[in-house]
């Protein structure tokens, strides 16, 4: 039983870790704390909703358009508004926001939504793990090993001196833009493919991604005391997400 | 006639003329009035301290609900000053703990604060006959709208009186020197953690009596009062500040704003916030500019 319970808070912290390896990016890369972050998993969980059922996979399709749009939306408005750590964060509260109450008006009703479709569920080794465990497990893993071959190729010296110093970066002729419109733009990519696969494991409802959103920056800020720059930082937020998971799931 | 007695007059023909309108229109004033209280608590740290917190809910619902479960529980109303207080005093010191934070992370983790309590609040169950709270909240028998009213514009026109004269005595020169420079107040000889307490004291003050306003008003409190809609709003209302009626009068439009966008679509007003929110860093540079 109780090794049951520490399995299911293993893959709620692989979740965890997946869901704030976005938040982390945009943090170091992008510099600002992205309060839309939330509105984009509600935003996904919503997409699989209308045309998982009809469409399939193929849906992903449609997701990965709507989500790049708002990404891109949400890099021009912090380009054009946002000139410092807060009030970018700010301008992304507002775009958060907006997300949730488009959701919310286009979705006139005071229920909660159900994405009804069968859960797989697989016994390896005497423990049940639902398909959606499985998934979040090897996504974790395909992420982390981008990220380590990405600091590792001629790009990653540059990542980690964007996160280090971004003036001086600038100074330096790294082109910070690219960099920080990349960050966001799979971020919140990132972010709504989490929501669009975890919707049927859930109620699907507007304001669906604050809880996670909090998790999210707990882990963020416990991760940001150990002050690490390029892959080890996200290998330090799985090892903490996992650890949090775990000691929240306990109590 | 100085500015600031024109201020104190103009507030006070604000808080009259509801007294001779219908019953709609005073129900509303008496919201707008609670909500321009908060605005100016929030205000009080913003402006004379320089931290921009977006965790005042803390003060303000978690009064309104505690004094909904204690009237609930029979508890007599004259008690309910001393929840408020004593919600402003654990406020307060959460606030002061933070305050340790930059300016920036202070925020972040205001906000936590917001939201963990609005995610936390819907667990609040009481078991009785049947369960009470939860989602549902908790409500309180109605009481005369004009008699909270008078309760509420008084407390207003004491909030706005207390920030200005605070604002021009010598407690207010010393927050505001801690504001623009913590470690040059430290060395002219001002406590700046005193100041701090103070600070995080009076605004969790106000903060909390209009929560406890609102929960006298709606006779209703459930876990929105957290939300981030409430916890922005101060931010938003505040966002053309100058001086100290201007939150007021922004306060006043919001709440009207959102009353009328409310009967044309539900919660339709959140997106107003919304966009108010995202050119917010604009208008805010346009306002200090023109200051």
């Amino acid at each position: 039983m109780e090794i049951n319970y520490l399995i299911i808070n293993f893959f709620s912290g692989i979740f965890l870790a997946l869901f704030t390896i976005g938040l982390i990016s945009n943090f170091k890369i992008a510099k600002f704390l992205n309060l839309s972050y939330g509105s984009f998993f509600a935003l996904g969980a919503y997409v699989a909703y209308h045309f998982f059922l009809s469409l399939h996979l193929l849906s992903i399709l449609i997701l990965l358009f709507i989500s790049s749009i708002f990404g891109i939306l949400l890099y021009v408005l912090l380009k054009k508004i946002g000139n410092d750590v807060l009030s970018s964060t700010i301008v992304s509260l507002g775009l958060g926001i907006l997300i949730e109450e488009i959701l919310r008006l286009t979705h006139v009703t005071g229920y909660f939504l159900i994405l009804d479709v069968p859960i797989k569920v697989y016994e390896i080794a005497g423990v049940k793990m639902a398909q959606w465990e499985l998934v979040q497990f090897f996504m974790l893993i395909t992420i982390l090993t981008i990220l380590y071959a990405l600091y590792k190729s001629k790009y990653g010296i540059k990542i980690k001196f964007v996160e280090e110093d971004v003036e001086l970066a600038t100074i330096y002729g790294v082109n910070i833009n690219v960099y920080q419109f990349s960050s966001i733009l799979l971020a919140c990519i990132l972010s709504s493919v989490l929501g669009f696969l975890s919707s049927t494991t859930q109620a699907i409802f507007p304001s669906m991604g604050w809880g996670v959103l909090v998790s999210g920056i707990i882990v963020l800020a416990i991760a940001s005391q150990f002050r690490l720059v390029g892959f080890k930082q996200y290998l330090v937020l799985a090892i903490v997400s996992i650890a949090y998971a775990e000691i929240i799931g306990w109590f | 006639m100085s500015k600031k007695t024109l201020e104190i007059a103009a507030l006070i023909v604000i808080l009259v003329i509801p007294m001779f309108l219908n019953f709609y229109y005073l129900w509303l004033f008496c919201l707008a009035s609670i909500f321009a209280t908060y605005t100016l608590s929030w205000f009080l740290m913003e402006k004379l301290c320089g931290r921009t917190s977006f965790g005042h809910t803390l003060p303000f619902g978690l009064t309104a609900y505690i004094a909904a479960i204690a009237i609930f529980f029979k508890y007599p109303l004259y008690l309910m000053p001393l929840i408020a207080l004593l919600v402003a005093m654990v406020s307060a010191t959460i606030f002061y703990a933070t305050s340790f934070l930059d300016r920036v992370k202070f925020v972040f983790a205001t906000f936590l604060y917001s939201i963990v309590l609005w995610e936390f609040a819907p667990f609040v169950v009481i078991k009785g006959d049947v369960l009470y709270g939860g989602e549902e909240g908790f409500s309180i028998p109605m009481l005369p709208t004009k008699a909270v009213y008078l309760f509420s514009s008084c407390l207003l026109f004491v909030t706005f009186v207390f920030l200005i004269v605070l604002h021009n005595s010598k407690l207010g020169l010393k927050m505001m020197a801690v504001r623009d420079d913590e470690e040059a107040a430290l060395a002219i000889g001002i406590n700046v953690k005193q100041i701090k307490v103070l600070n995080c004291v009076f605004s969790s003050l106000f903060a909390s009596f209009a929560g406890l306003m609102y929960i006298l008003h709606f006779s209703h409190v459930d876990p929105d009062i957290f939300s981030v809609e409430n916890a922005v709003f101060p931010f938003i209302a505040s966002v053309f500040a100058g001086g100290y009626l201007v939150p007021v009068i922004g306060s006043y439009i919001l709440i009207f704003a959102s009353k009328y966008l409310n009967s044309i679509l539900p919660q339709f007003h959140l997106f107003l916030y919304a966009i108010i929110l995202i050119i917010s860093p604009k208008l805010r540079r346009f306002s200090n500019a023109r200051g």
